[in-house]
């Protein structure tokens, strides 16, 4: 055994075999990247770039387009589990306990299959491993214990992750880059694994996961990063806890850069140093569980008062608990002066509706508005119980207005409590039934919501824990083909899509259609509005299956949909797998004498890659089963060519711009040896100057549609076999090799575009262009930009512009068509 | 030796004895032992629930009563008192015996689902069923219940409706429980027939036709032919229903069925709401004729009366037939054309157009999908019924096939029932 095995195997649990000594570890760097210029930027290390691009190209190949939905389906799993504990009166600290207890052999298990593989191959490694033979191994492990299926399906998706980076490492991918043998490596890897999977466990609990940027500074260090610049994203979250929600332990970007980065540790001195940062990483904060606690105590404290007694001290409890989850806490200067000015205005009005004279009215109008219609009938003697509930769904609306406020505005004591009154008048117009007359009502119309009675109660009505709020009453609408065209969904995807792919209702006319409405309490997710919502969204239907019903209901969804844009919400756009933030609203759409497939349909949807490293974008075209099934027939019948590739063009045009601009901003990644890790695949494509994306938005599409059209007429029969195939839909991968315009673009979201890149992301022509030929890049098609909120890009995208300016060196590549490769697989492939 | 009591004490514990025996029993009656947890899996979730909320209700009810039975025999010290409890012990156990039934019924229909193929087989014929139920009962603004099938010996279908009170006397089901037979398991025509006489029981379209068809027919024929085809009304619509929703491939099954025993083509029985099978397959024929003019069933009808000749039959009902057989394409019109009220004053043809399910329209869908028709879960799902049509279509036409057309059957049902997962 050499000194070089010795000085990683003293650490390692696995023990080795004589092996023959090792290949030479290259500790000098090959030549430099043709790219190294672009990605230079201040501060950074030019010699790290190799490690970079490996570090950028591995992470790139451990993402799994279905590892969201096996995270949230285990995430569902154990809420429904917790709620349960705590609905049949269990106490938090016991529930937190059994839900750990839940989670016990999810995480046994992950740690034998991580010693599974070390007792296998680090043995083996000295000899090199056999192309396939981990992933061989991984195909034929099965776990020591029964897993529940959701975990098991976790379970997989890890051990898949693990199987990569094990070949990764031992095999060739890395040759020429320093970085640890399989057990050091193995042994870091365990933890990070673990400590995702606790996570996990927490975040059910109601726990805010732990800030990542100490470990992605980390990261960023060891391959030779600079500091993060205080305008990205990543670095925003940690200064605020505006957008906490987005980046944390939980997202599989970090998971990734995590376990890559393991791989890049070089020695003994790194190991012990990670080990030793990794567990003194930050533990998370019980926000939702201290929010859910308190709002209780509230709802208990109010009916317990005597005549006369003040709700304050009520209030000011339930304050500070609010705060967090609201984001507001690190906003305010002072929380004690900014509960105390609330307390202050809200206290008066608060003891005005729990006055005895005030408080039966006010549950029993509650109880009339509409909750017998939605099967929601409350026992008379409970109907009292109704307003506390009510009532603390108004405060906490309050305090979500007032975050949105500027914080030099919560500052300003007299401005805290005009905006405070305001902020409870329009939660008050949600929250509360309709309690003033109609003159009232006529003259200030703003205190009726969307100018409609239709009070919002929190569910479960009476006991449980409160996961949504949902409107009391059910809207009657006809869905016409061309409001079901513009109204959007998640990821820019149309309702028609929707009520095609998943609904499987294929009649192009009018459709009658009932639509309840659901809102978001702070850290719920959309399957427990699912599992709350069963009876009415599809009993005996997976909550899977139902939540997909749920859709963003925007101002502009309400607007097309019901009439009353005054009933939509912002909306952020993010994956409906994704913990909520509390306050969007989602409607679910239930068709009259619709068939329900009970298993779930995977919409049509697109995938993007912008690899710098291999100057090369992939797209991944998830063909819906029934669109693939409409496109087979219109193949057969040899359709007319340009009206199929037409087809294929109305299917991708809208969502390739959300990719860059919109909605599906997170399902865009980019692979770039600059990019700062601890960011989401959102926040990176946040960075994309707008002024190349749409261009090159545009461009993309042409090659597309240009690669459909010719795989159309040269791969006909495997896309035929394809779409036979019992797989439901078909995926389409194009490969567009050295893209023109990708590499400036995917430099300005990394942070390390040229002078000539950076001013054409700052919407200007440089210098030496101005006033010269106008570009070559096609003007943005209005048509193809979809115009919803709150994608201001994508509704400047439809609004007429000037044609953006691009570098020379753009304008020459752009003159090039770029090599596009079509792949055909069956079912769905999207990486 | 045991102490002697008096007289009522004895009886008492004699009494106490047997109630505590009842009660004891119905307490030990409890779902997941009716069947094999595994069994319940291989339900879709939906009649899971459906099934084990009524049949809990079944047992909840049971265990009130004993509850009931408990207390008062519990109570009971004087003899008035104990044979109020005695008889109220015999209501108990005449309840806990029909309670059994009704459970042991749901169970045998729940443990059939042995092996992962045969529930997925009988999952695309509950798919199949509720399907068929549901084009007609969602035209009509109908509620459509659910549908659990199984399988069973013998040579017909049955179906247990739902909408009505069983053994146990208590809620009524809410599930149609539709028997199938083992032969027929890949040409499951007749369960369709079956999920017809569940919407004529829901809708009232039994009634409706016998009163059409006793007004009509006794315009032309003596009142005792009009009546035996009004008595047959509730038989006839559920073929015209599976010929509606499956098209020739019902009456190609149909016949198969009751050409069996050629004993029984002339059959009559007062009252049997079957109509001679001899009329039957020609009736069927007949509906063929009236969607879509000549076609196979004309050699059918050919073989059929070939080898069913008019001798066969006594006199008194081939005096019957005789006067039936012209009557035949009225009979066929009557079901198919006549608006009905039960339906929104629309004809059943109007409601489930003949033409989706004729055979131009099946072999056009067969060109127009190709194989995808029996491989997608989009096809398999929005068409399950012209695909039961077409295989049918396929079966009745090119007999050599036969072993390659059922196997694509097949393949088709246990995709639909979820046994050949699409990924």
């Amino acid at each position: 055994m050499t000194a070089a095995r010795l000085s990683f195997l003293n650490v390692d649990s696995f023990t080795a075999d004589e092996a023959p000594p090792p290949p030479p570890v290259f500790t000098a760097l090959p030549a430099r990247s043709p790219f190294l210029s672009v990605y230079e930027a201040d501060g950074e290390d030019p010699a790290s770039v190799p490690l970079r691009e490996a570090f950028a190209t591995l992470v790139d190949r451990l993402h799994d387009d279905e590892f969201e939905e096996s995270l949230a389906a285990v995430h569902a799993d154990g809420r429904a589990f917790h709620d349960a504990q705590l609905a049949a009166g269990v106490s938090r600290e016991q529930a937190d306990r059994r839900l750990h207890q839940y989670f016990e052999p999810l995480m046994r298990e992950t740690a034998a299959m991580v010693d599974a593989i070390g007792a296998r191959f680090v043995p083996q490694e000295a000899g090199g491993l056999v192309d396939h033979e981990v992933q061989a191994f991984v195909e034929g492990y099965t776990p020591r214990e029964p897993l529940a299926p959701a975990f098991e399906n976790l379970f997989g998706k890890l051990f898949k992750k693990v199987g990569g980076l094990v070949s990764t490492v031992a095999g060739k991918a890395l040759s020429g880059l320093q970085h640890l043998a399989l057990g050091p490596f193995l042994k870091l890897l365990k933890p990070r694994l673990l400590g995702f999977l606790k996570a996990m466990a927490a975040r059910v609990i109601g726990r805010l996961p732990a800030p990542v940027q100490p470990a992605a500074r980390l990261l960023a260090r060891r391959l030779g990063l600079p500091p993060a610049d205080p305008a990205l994203p990543g670095a925003a979250a940690e200064r605020s806890d505006e957008s906490a929600d987005e980046v944390d332990a939980l997202s599989q970007q970090f998971l990734d850069e995590q376990l890559a980065g393991t791989a890049f540790v070089r020695d003994d001195g790194e190991v012990e140093y990670e080990s030793a940062a990794y567990g003194a990483a930050a533990t998370e904060t019980p926000v939702y569980a201290e929010l859910e606690d308190a709002r209780e105590r509230f709802i208990e404290a109010l009916p317990a008062l005597k005549e006369g007694e003040s709700p304050g001290p009520a209030l000011e409890q339930f304050l500070p608990a609010i705060m967090p989850a609201m984001r507001i806490a690190s906003k305010v200067i002072g929380k004690h002066r900014f509960v105390r000015v609330i307390a202050k205005v809200l206290t008066p009005l608060i003891a005005r509706l729990i006055d005895p004279a005030q408080a039966e009215p006010l549950a029993r109008a509650i109880a009339d508005a509409g909750l017998s219609l939605l099967g929601m009938e409350v026992p008379e003697g409970e109907q009292p119980q109704l307003a506390a509930p009510a009532l603390a769904a108004t405060v906490e609306e309050t305090v979500a207005r007032l975050a949105d406020l500027p914080a030099e505005m919560l500052d300003n004591d007299e401005l805290l409590e005009a905006f405070t009154l305001e902020s409870f008048e329009a939660a008050a117009a949600a929250n509360l039934p309709a309690l003033f007359s109609s003159e009232t009502y006529q003259r200030r119309p703003e205190l009726l919501e969307g100018g409609v009675e239709a009070p919002w109660v929190m569910m479960p009505l009476l006991r449980g824990p409160r996961r949504y709020k949902r409107c009391a009453r059910a809207f009657a609408v006809r869905l016409s083909p061309y409001m079901a065209a513009e109204v959007e969904t998640f990821e820019g995807a149309p309702l028609a899509d929707f009520v095609q792919d998943q609904l499987g209702v294929d009649d192009a006319g009018e459709l009658e259609a009932e639509l309840h409405l659901y809102e978001a309490l702070p850290g719920t997710t959309l399957a427990d509005i699912a599992r709350g919502e069963r009876e009415t969204l599809g009993p005996g239907y997976a909550d899977e299956v139902n939540m997909e019903q749920l859709q963003p209901l925007t101002r502009r969804a309400a607007a097309a949909l019901l009439g009353r844009p005054g009933l939509g919400r912002y909306w952020r756009p993010a994956s409906r797998y994704r913990p909520l933030r509390g306050g969007e609203r989602f409607y679910a759409l239930r068709l009259r004498n619709a068939a329900r497939l009970g298993r779930r349909r995977r919409p049509l949807h697109v995938r993007l890659v912008l690899d710098a490293v291999r100057d090369e974008a992939r797209v991944c075209v998830y063909l819906s089963e029934v669109k693939a099934q409409r496109l087979a027939v219109r193949l057969r019948q040899q359709g007319h060519a340009g009206a199929i590739a037409a087809s294929f063009h109305r299917w991708i045009a809208p969502r390739l711009v959300h990719l860059l601009t919109g909605h599906a901003r997170h399902r865009l990644r980019i692979v770039h040896a600059g990019m700062q890790p601890g960011q989401t695949p959102a926040m990176q494509a946040q960075r994309l100057a707008p002024a190349m994306a749409r261009p090159f938005a545009e461009q993309l599409r042409a090659w597309l549609v240009q690669g459909f059209a010719d795989a159309m007429k040269n791969q006909l029969p495997q896309i035929i076999a394809a779409i036979e195939h019992p797989s439901q839909g078909v995926t389409l991968r194009f490969v567009i090799s050295k893209p023109p315009g990708l590499k400036p673009l995917a430099d300005s979201a990394a942070g390390t575009a040229s002078a000539a890149a950076a001013s054409a992301a700052a919407g200007a022509a440089p210098a030496d262009v101005q006033g010269g030929a106008p570009t070559p890049m096609p003007a943005p098609i209005a048509a193809a930009a979809p115009a919803t909120e709150p994608a201001a890009a994508a509704d400047a995208a439809a609004a007429p512009q000037p044609a953006p300016a691009a570098p020379p060196e753009a304008a020459h590549e752009a003159a090039l068509a770029p090599n596009v490769r079509v792949e055909v697989s069956p079912g769905h492939r999207c990486a | 030796m045991p102490e002697v009591l008096n007289e009522i004490d004895a009886v008492r514990a004699q009494v106490q004895r047997q109630v505590l025996h009842w009660t004891l029993a119905a307490s030990r009656l409890v779902l997941d032992d009716l069947a094999a947890e595994s069994a319940w899996s291989h339900l879709e979730r939906y009649l899971g629930i459906a099934v084990r909320t009524h049949l809990q209700g079944v047992i909840d009810r049971l265990a009130a009563d004993a509850r009931a039975l408990v207390a008062e025999q519990d109570a009971a010290f004087s003899t008035e008192a104990l044979a109020d409890v005695r008889r109220r012990l015999l209501v108990f156990q005449q309840r806990y015996l029909r309670a059994e039934t009704t459970l042991d019924f749901f169970a045998d229909a729940i443990n059939v689902r042995t092996s992962p193929e045969v529930s997925a087989l009988l999952r695309a014929c509950d798919t199949l069923a509720h399907r068929s139920m549901a084009t007609l009962l969602d035209a009509v603004n109908k509620p459509t219940p659910v549908a659990l099938t199984y399988i069973d010996k013998g040579r017909g279908a049955s179906i247990l409706k739902a909408g009505l009170r069983l053994w146990d006397g208590g809620a009524v089901c809410p599930v149609a429980v539709i028997k199938v037979t083992r032969h027929n398991l890949l040409r499951p025509t007749a369960l369709v027939h079956e999920a017809g006489h569940q919407v004529a029981h829901i809708t009232g379209w039994t009634d409706e036709l016998a009163a059409a068809l006793a007004d009509t027919l006794q315009r032309g024929a003596r009142t005792e032919v009009a009546q035996a085809w009004a008595g047959w009304a509730s038989e006839i619509a559920a073929d015209a229903f599976a010929f509606a929703s499956t098209g020739f491939a019902s009456i190609a099954a149909l016949h198969d069925v009751l050409a069996a025993d050629p004993r029984l083509a002339f059959r009559f029985i007062a009252g049997d709401p079957h109509p001679i099978n001899h009329l039957r397959v020609l009736l069927g024929v007949q509906m063929c004729r009236h969607a879509w003019g000549s076609g196979a069933w004309d050699t059918m009808a050919v073989a059929w009366q070939t080898l069913h000749p008019l001798s066969m039959a006594g006199d008194s009902v081939r005096a019957l037939v005789q006067e039936s057989l012209p009557l035949l394409p009225l009979v066929a019109r009557v079901c198919l054309e006549q608006p009905m009220r039960c339906f929104g004053a629309r004809s059943l043809r109007s409601v489930l157009p003949l033409e989706r399910v004729g055979p131009a329209a099946l072999r056009e869908m067969a060109s127009r999908l190709g194989p995808a028709l029996y491989t997608s879960a989009h096809w398999l799902w929005s068409e399950p019924l012209r695909i039961l049509g077409l295989t049918g279509l396929d079966l009745a036409e090119t007999p050599r096939d036969f072993p390659t057309i059922l196997e694509r059957q097949r393949t088709a049902m246990l995709r639909l029932g979820g046994a050949l997962q699409t990924s």
